[in-house]
């Protein structure tokens, strides 16, 4: 039996109180530990997921709508632009590659975007195998579309009306799979890319095809209209081109221009205040923690006055007397650290599974050697903290009490 | 011939700074026992105390095992305790969150000894609470913990074994039985026994019979 094998029996004597001071360190953990991986992570996945776009031209509106519906391809468009219109905008030597993009459809979920083969310029991505379209109702998949759709080359299937799963299939007009892309690490990945025609074509098509049924037609005529896109995409051949072409791109009437990497940093300086509400939060919860355990201590050190007395009369010195105070107090820390560290394992994983459902971003949260040494660092400063006073009031417990 | 463990040299007591009462002087030989009486208040414990390094005396000495026990520093006072010196409180003092076999070992690890497995099956077999071992101290009966406790004051090998009241609220059988068990273990493991008592049938069972002296 030793002083620590003592500080656990004590602990176990105690396990309510031990249980909740753990619970809320624990909690406090996960808080700090979720923030500092969030905070440099979720930026981190947009950054991946834009891939190589530098500038979204689209209509006229928020350049934030036009970067999450057209670069991170996580919100629906709000709008047309006249693609020549806009390609003549970008159409600059300080521009290395530019493509027209139009987004109306899906196969269970994944975008259904109508573009031309630059945007293979514009990601500087790669095919796998197979070839680009070549006619109508030809697709290229992205790496993760081909795996999620579980779709090879030759294989066929049929798109959905609308930018979410459960839109009406447009079962007359199957897609034919001609290509698959290597990964890119971009939002590129979970796209089907077709000729930007194509998308036009079906939209006529099917209204057509309404019309002669029902005499009426769902279909808006918005893609369906020649020369229209979502928006166009570019990627800069000069870091320079920032300073000037959103500039003038937002001079004309029509047009509106989004830079993906000005926008995300906008976004992420709206959320700081947040960010750092909810670390003072976790910081609040470590500090409930620390004091919790430290009464916790200091109360079941007290009903203990005599066995550490006893301690003390069995040639027990202070130091190994403060040994249980401390060894308890570092129980329950590095257990906390353990419970917090696997909640936030389960929330970034769950995170991780809702962003990449939802908006197909690669959420991947990591600490840092660093930040990892912090919280080590700030365990053993809560259990310093937590145990000191116990401690020392551990370590002056006299022994005449005993033959009193 | 048995040599001697425990010797005080004109002990005199204090409380709130002023002398109260007199220690004889005693001298113990390994296996002798002997008995510090006196009524309530006639400074037993703290004669105690001044015995086993707790607290000084106001003046005098008090050797055991050939070390002068005042003359040590603080620190090594402590440790010559664990070592030296078993105590037998009158409530015994357990630790009740673990286990027989734990509160033994650990009068060893206070002392910063290693514990010994044998010593620890030796002991717990000859006071027959082997079956005890495993059991939590808050769930054996009081005669039981009278036992663990003489274990624990003997598992160091200490040169003198000092005991605080331990027959005080026992029936006659009770009492008797625990006496016997403190002389056959003391004289077993060739400790000296000191018993500080109000009791008067202790005295019957000791070679030494010391009064406390009242200072006037």
């Amino acid at each position: 039996m030793s002083f620590v094998a003592l500080a656990f029996a004590y602990l176990r004597r105690r396990w309510g109180q031990a249980l909740l001071s753990m619970l809320v360190g624990a909690l406090g953990v996960s808080a700090m530990a979720t923030i500092l991986m969030g905070f440099d992570a979720v930026p981190e996945s947009a950054r991946r997921a834009w891939g190589g776009v530098d500038l979204v031209v689209g209509p006229k509106g928020s350049a934030l709508d036009l970067v999450l519906c057209c670069a991170l391809h996580v919100s629906d468009p709000r709008g047309l632009v006249a693609m020549k219109t806009a390609m003549a905008a970008v159409h600059s030597p300080m521009v290395r590659a530019a493509a027209p993009i139009a987004l109306g459809d899906n196969i269970d979920g994944l975008r259904i975007m109508g573009t031309t083969p630059a945007i293979l310029d514009v990601y500087r991505a790669k095919l796998a195998e197979g070839h680009m379209w070549t006619d109508k109702l030809q697709a290229v998949l992205g790496a993760s579309a081909a795996r999620i759709l579980n779709l090879k080359v030759g294989d066929s299937f049929v798109g959905a009306h609308g930018l979410s799963a459960g839109g009406e299939l447009h079962a007359l007009f199957p897609y034919k799979v001609t290509g698959i892309l290597q990964p890119t690490g971009s939002a590129l990945d979970r796209l089907v890319l077709t000729d930007i025609e194509t998308v036009r074509y079906i939209h006529v098509e099917q209204a057509k095809a309404e019309v002669a049924e029902r005499g009426a037609t769902d279909e808006e005529p918005g893609l369906g209209v020649p020369d229209a896109a979502t928006a166009v995409i570019t990627s800069y051949r000069s870091p320079t081109a920032a300073a000037f072409m959103p500039r003038q791109i937002d001079a004309t009437d029509t047009l509106s221009a989004g830079s993906p990497s000005f926008e995300i940093a906008r976004l992420e300086s709206y959320a700081r205040p947040l960010m750092q509400a909810i670390t003072g939060l976790g910081l609040l919860l470590v500090f409930i923690a620390a004091a919790g355990a430290a009464a916790g201590l200091l109360s079941s050190m007290n009903a203990r006055t005599r066995d550490l007395a006893l301690l003390r009369a069995l040639g027990a010195n202070s130091l190994k007397i403060a040994t249980v105070a401390f060894a308890e107090a570092a129980m329950i820390a590095f257990a906390a650290l353990a419970v917090g560290a696997a909640l936030t394992a389960v929330l970034m994983a769950a995170c991780q599974r809702i962003l990449a459902e939802k908006t197909g971003l690669l959420f991947t949260p990591h600490l840092e050697i660093n930040q990892i040494g912090m919280v080590l660092a700030g365990t053993a400063v809560v259990v310093i903290v937590a145990a000191l006073w116990p401690a020392l009031r551990a370590a002056n417990a006299s022994v005449e009490e005993l033959l009193q | 011939m048995s040599s001697t463990v425990l010797a005080t040299r004109s002990v005199m007591l204090a409380r709130n700074g002023k002398q109260f009462a007199a220690l004889p002087d005693l001298q113990i030989g390994t296996g002798r026992s002997a008995a510090i009486v006196g009524p309530s208040g006639s400074g037993k414990t703290t004669a105690l105390m001044a015995l086993s390094g707790i607290r000084a005396p106001a003046q005098g000495d008090v050797t055991i095992d050939q070390t002068s026990l005042w003359n040590l520093s603080g620190a090594a006072r402590v440790r010559f305790r664990g070592r030296r010196i078993g105590l037998v409180f009158q409530s015994f003092h357990l630790i009740d969150a673990v286990s027989v076999a734990a509160n033994l070992q650990l009068a060893a690890r206070c002392a910063g000894l290693r514990p010994s497995e044998v010593r620890l099956d030796h002991l717990l077999h000859a006071l027959g609470i082997d079956d005890l071992r495993q059991r939590r101290a808050d769930r054996i009966s009081h005669g039981q913990a009278q036992r663990v406790a003489v274990a624990r004051a003997l598992f160091n090998k200490p040169a003198v074994v000092l005991a605080d009241e331990p027959t005080s609220a026992l029936d006659d059988a009770a009492a008797a039985g625990l006496l016997a068990l403190l002389k056959e273990a003391a004289v077993s493991e060739g400790a000296g026994l000191v018993i500080a008592t109000h009791d008067r049938r202790v005295l019957g069972a000791v070679d030494q019979i010391v009064e406390m002296e009242a200072l006037k």
